[in-house]
Parts: C-alpha cells; structure tokens; sequence
C-alpha cells in the first residue's frame, strides 16, 4: 500500500489497519464518523426510513474504496463526498426527490404572536419538513451541526470551506427556519428556497 | 438599525459571534422594540429544537448490528464470486464433459441423436431445426456440442452470479 498522506496517526494507523484486512480497525472508522455520515445522508434523503438504508450501502461503499484512499483530503472530508454522492445515486435509483415541493401550509394564523406560534408548531417533524426546504449547502452545514454534533471548525474541515462561509450558511439556514415558522418578513416562505 | 437587520444578527447573538459595537446596539434595540424581543424568543426555542435533532440518530450499536451482517456477505464475496465465476465453472465442466466424452463416447452420440430424431418428430417446426442441429453436432462435431454445452453454462452461471451478487446483500 501507498504511504498515507493523513497527518493524523491514528486514523493513518486505522486506515493502514482496515486496508490490511483488520475489521475492527474499520469498525473504529466508521463509528468515529457514524454521525457524519448520517447527517450527510439524512440531508440529502431527508427521511429515516430511507437515511438508514443509504447509511448500510455507505458503509459498504466506504469498505470496498477504501484501499483507494490516498489520503489527498481528510478522511472526514473523503467520507462526506462517499456520503454525499451514495445519497444522490441512492435517492436517484429510488426516484425519490430530495426537497418535495410542498405548498406554504406552515403559515400560521395571523393573530398569533411568532413566539407562541414557534413553540405550537417547532414539533420535531415540522421542523425536519421546514429543513428540507433549505438550500442544500444550508441543509447539509445545519445537518453536521446539530445532527452529526460538529463544531464550525470541523465542519469547515470537512466541507472544505472557509469559516465564515459555515457560519453564514447556518445562520442564514435559521433566519430561513424562523421566517418559515412565523411567517414574518416578506415572501418567508419563498425565502427558504435557494437563499445563499 | 431596522428589525429585518436586527432579525438576521439574532443567531449570530445567540451564538456570541458579534463584536462588542454591534451587541450593545443589538441590546438596546431590544430594550425598546417588543417584536425583536419576541423574535429573540423565537430564535431560542428554533435553538433548542435544532439543539435536539441528535437525538433522532439511531444509536451507533442498532448500526453496527447492521454493519456486522454486511461485513459479513463482504467476507463471503470472495467466495462467492470464485463459486459463482462463469469461466471457472465452465471451465471445470468442459474438463468433466470431456472425460465422459472419452470414456463413453461411443454410447452417448448416438443416443443424443436418437433424443434429438425423437423431438424432431414430436414437436416439428422450429424444435425440429434445433433437434436436427443437436443431432447433427452430437453425432458429427462434439466440438460444436462442446460449444452449445459451453456457452449455456457460461450463460446460466454468470445470471446466477449477477443475482446473487445484487440480491445476496442484505
């Protein structure tokens, strides 16, 4: 095998492992990214049922590439791209869509105050349908955030972007969420889409 | 500092990512403006339910599970593509079909001619050509035999292996 070029020994030490045949040194690798791979997945698919299937078939895709892996990016960052494209591809051969058009149905009534509002209506599953219609950067930096437990800076890591382009994308993806909620600000709901 | 402003720098608030200029000018908006005082609320409770979207990961032992039946085929793909490998098994059954040609020759052409004579009889049209083929290439060329035997076999192998290959995983 190639000499890794990872700057992290143990995962250099793991990958070499894996490569080698050692499962449990496989194993290590994916539990330590088993929530990276889920948020990516669960913010291209966007439902449970279908995210824990794609996240099998990303295990398997992770375990035949990776005596592939050269270590040109980070692990983390390699891992989202499988991630990411097994998603895609997955969500493509099921034909399912990634953000279903939905009408604006999450209106709320007009004289409610936001606040009230928000805290009838932030159930766990209004707010996974009102994520899906974040633009898909947004989408996937709030994913690693909350879903995956990632900090900023490894998020930038693993997207490969600046800082402050994370930060942006996940308070822009709130001030997008709470528009949506309330129906505050012109257009909240067209605001949603596509808003970068 | 109109409130759209105000409304867009709440999470960078929230998340202590402002300078000391433009949090003071953010307090003292919200010490006279009750709609940004309600948006800050807002903002908190939409904090606090993103706060809570870990707990929707399934725990890391239900995927493992699933992990060791997978690395479980995946240790059996190699044997499975060895048993299931067309040309392998092909090959093995030329070798044996070949042996029995040798060793029972005599016995076996004319009685493949005599089955194919049978067919021809009994189904006529298309059957007829195919079994007069058959009887041809039994009774005149075993390698056109061999050949027909060959590729059926490469033919039914490599589907078996392309199924279970796609449909063995989970």
């Amino acid at each position: 095998m190639e000499e890794l070029r990872l700057r992290d020994d143990e995962e250099r030490e793991l990958v070499r492992g894996a490569v080698d045949g050692n499962e449990r040194a496989f194993r290590k690798i994916i539990e330590k990214h088993y929530r990276l791979i889920y948020s990516v997945v669960h913010g291209v698919a966007g439902r449970q049922d279908e995210t824990e299937d794609i996240v099998q078939e990303v295990f398997i895709k992770i375990f035949r590439a990776l005596p592939k892996f050269r270590g040109e990016a980070r692990l983390s960052t390699w891992i989202y791209r499988i991630a990411r494209n097994e998603a895609v591809n997955a969500l493509e051969k099921r034909q399912l869509q990634t953000v279903p058009i939905e009408d604006c149905d999450d209106l709320p009534a007009s004289e409610e105050s936001p606040a009230a509002t928000v805290q009838r209506m932030i159930t766990r599953e209004r707010l996974e349908r009102l994520m899906k219609r974040l633009d898909e950067k947004q989408r996937l930096a709030i994913e690693l955030r909350y879903r995956g437990e990632k900090s900023y800076e490894e998020i930038a890591d693993i997207l490969e972007i600046p800082l402050g382009t994370v930060k942006t994308y996940i308070y822009r993806a709130k001030v997008s969420l709470k528009r949506m909620m309330t129906g505050s600000g012109a257009n909240a709901c067209e605001r949603g889409f596509g808003e970068s | 500092m109109n409130c759209d402003r105000i409304e867009e720098l709440i999470p960078r608030y929230l998340d202590a990512d402002l300078g000391e200029g433009e949090r003071r000018m953010i307090d003292d908006h919200l010490a006279s403006c009750a709609y940004c005082r309600e948006s800050l609320e807002t903002f908190t409770a939409l904090e606090e339910s993103l706060g809570r979207l870990t707990e929707t990961v399934p725990a890391w032992k239900k995927a493992e599970a699933r992990l060791s039946r997978t690395l479980g085929f995946e240790r059996r793909r190699p044997f499975a593509a060895l048993v299931f490998n067309a040309p392998f098994i092909a090959g093995l059954s030329f070798i044996a079909l070949g042996i029995v040609l040798f060793v029972n020759g005599d016995a076996i052409f004319p009685a493949l001619q005599s089955l194919g004579s049978r067919l021809a009889v009994s189904l006529g049209g298309l059957t007829q050509d195919l079994s007069r083929l058959l009887g041809e290439a039994a009774g005149l060329n075993p390698l056109a035999l061999l050949s027909v035997y060959g590729l059926l076999t490469i033919s039914l192998l490599w589907g078996t292996r392309i199924l279970v290959l796609r449909f063995g995983k989970r």
